[in-house]
């Protein structure tokens, strides 16, 4: 074997030392990413943009964190500031930014908080935006934001939230675009009936409420040839045994779209003041459809609203642009923020379905 | 209603278990296709006995044991029924089966028939500009 020159001796030398630099800031790098302490290095998770070309170490990290009350039920406009604020960086200008969404102060969250945040993490990676995170500290929280299953649509995952993650089996969302995806929503309701009564079955109110909501949703993605997308979820309360379902969309909302196509005016001549009257009109089939002529359409809202009333579903919800509406009393919450897309919340157990199946 | 020799009765079932959305364009097993594949044909051969018989046949279609339907379904399918062929024919040769979800039934007759008639009645396309 060739004796290695002091030349060459002092040049890997160097090298080695050099590597090891490199290795050192790469190390630190990978850790910066996915937080700032310990605990959030063994409990957090990330969505990835879509594009891997974006993957630029150094790009822009943004520390986000929601109120303590991280619930659409009790804090509605704290959810929908938070959410607003999330979405604001749903912009071709943002690509290549990383937002860390930081939930360790949450002490109080529900599942449909959970799902409006998936839905704003979805519109972000399609404008390449990396999303990274932790989870509550708090235990009860934790519990239902793993339970959740929102991190199954993380791309990654530390660890030790792998394994808790693989526990999961009270949960099913589905995504979708330019389709309503019917036979995958039926399933997961199929399989929602089994979590509640043992058997797995069909039942109808639930699939038409999705079906008509899913459907409005690809209508205007497909008119506009855009990024609109829906989530729909599906979680299993056992404690209470009931199914709590959502669906959210990113499109322009069911106010935004009646006030392009109908004046103040005409909602003044029938009465209706504010956004929650006008909202509720929609339920109530008091306006045309925005397609001239085709008197046969605005079926699918009232028969939202008739399946409530015929307590088939319970404690329906929608939630859009600056209004939510409780479907069964008719109660509303202004919202201080717009919220751009359509939310929809109602729960299932065995009372509605002896009602929705007689 | 149960079938007689002068009534034939389809399954919307052997079409799908999943009943989709309106239009084809929004997803699988829709309004739209069931009416071209399922029930255009099925009518036309309704018509067609009744006429070499000279008595009256009638195409059952039963709408139970799907996942469940979306009112766009229901309103694109019975919809261009009407407007193929008038109210009037179609509430004359149509009987549903809905056990299920009885409303279905009220639908279809008290308002997409009609709607769909009077929409073609007026010349007004059967789809919206937009979406043909």
């Amino acid at each position: 074997m060739k004796k290695l020159t002091t030349k060459r001796k002092n040049y890997l030398r160097r090298r080695s030392k050099t590597e090891l630099k490199k290795k050192k800031r790469d190390r630190q790098f990978r850790l910066n990413k996915i937080g700032t302490n310990s605990y959030l290095n063994q409990l957090s998770f990330q969505r990835k943009n879509i594009a891997k070309e974006n993957k630029k170490p150094g790009s822009t990290i943004i520390n986000l964190s929601p109120a303590n009350t991280f619930s659409i039920l009790e804090s509605p406009n704290k959810v929908i500031a938070f959410i607003f604020r999330l979405k604001s960086y749903a912009k071709p200008n943002f690509s290549g930014y990383q937002l860390f969404i930081d939930l360790a102060n949450v002490i109080q969250i529900d599942i449909g908080a959970i799902s409006l945040l998936l839905s704003a993490v979805e519109e972000l990676a399609q404008y390449k935006i990396r999303v990274t995170g932790n989870i509550p500290d708090n235990k009860n929280c934790n519990e239902i934001f793993i339970e959740s299953g929102y991190l199954a649509h993380m791309n990654s995952l530390s660890s030790n939230l792998l394994k808790l993650q693989n526990n999961t089996k009270n949960s099913i969302i589905k995504k979708g675009r330019d389709t309503t995806r019917n036979s995958e929503v039926g399933k997961s309701i199929q399989s929602a009936m089994e979590m509640l009564t043992g058997t797995k079955k069909h039942y109808q109110p639930v699939y038409s409420i999705v079906q008509e909501i899913s459907g409005n949703s690809v209508e205007h993605a497909y008119q506009r040839n855009s990024r609109e997308h829906w989530v729909f979820s599906v979680n299993h309360n056992e404690s209470e045994n009931k199914i709590i379902f959502t669906f959210a969309d990113n499109g322009s909302g069911i106010l935004k779209t009646l006030r392009r196509k109908l004046t103040q005016q005409f909602f003044d001549g029938l009465g209706l003041k504010n956004d929650a009257a006008i909202l509720n009109g929609a339920y109530l089939k008091n306006y045309e459809s925005r397609h001239i002529g085709q008197i046969n359409r605005n079926k699918g809202l009232p028969l939202l609203r008739r399946i409530q009333e015929n307590n088939e579903v319970k404690n329906l919800f929608v939630l859009t642009n600056r209004v939510l509406l409780f479907l069964d009393s008719k109660k509303s919450i202004s919202i201080n923020r717009n919220f751009s897309g359509t939310f929809y919340y109602w729960e299932l157990d065995l009372d509605c379905i002896q009602n929705g199946t007689n | 209603m149960e079938p007689t020799e002068k009534a034939s009765t389809i399954k919307v079932l052997d079409f799908t278990e999943y009943p989709g959305p309106r239009y084809k364009e929004q997803g699988d097993h829709s309004g739209e296709l069931f009416y071209e594949k399922v029930l255009k044909p099925e009518f036309d051969l309704i018509l067609k006995k009744s006429q070499d018989s000279g008595s009256l046949h009638t195409l059952i279609v039963n709408l139970d044991d799907t996942a469940g339907y979306a009112s766009s379904f229901l309103d694109e399918s019975f919809g261009n029924l009407a407007y193929d062929y008038s109210e009037t024919v179609v509430k004359k040769h149509l009987k549903l089966i809905t056990k299920q979800e009885p409303d279905w039934n009220d639908m279809i007759f008290d308002e997409t028939l009609p709607e769909w008639d009077q929409k073609k009645k007026k010349g007004i396309p059967r789809k919206p500009q937009l979406l043909n």
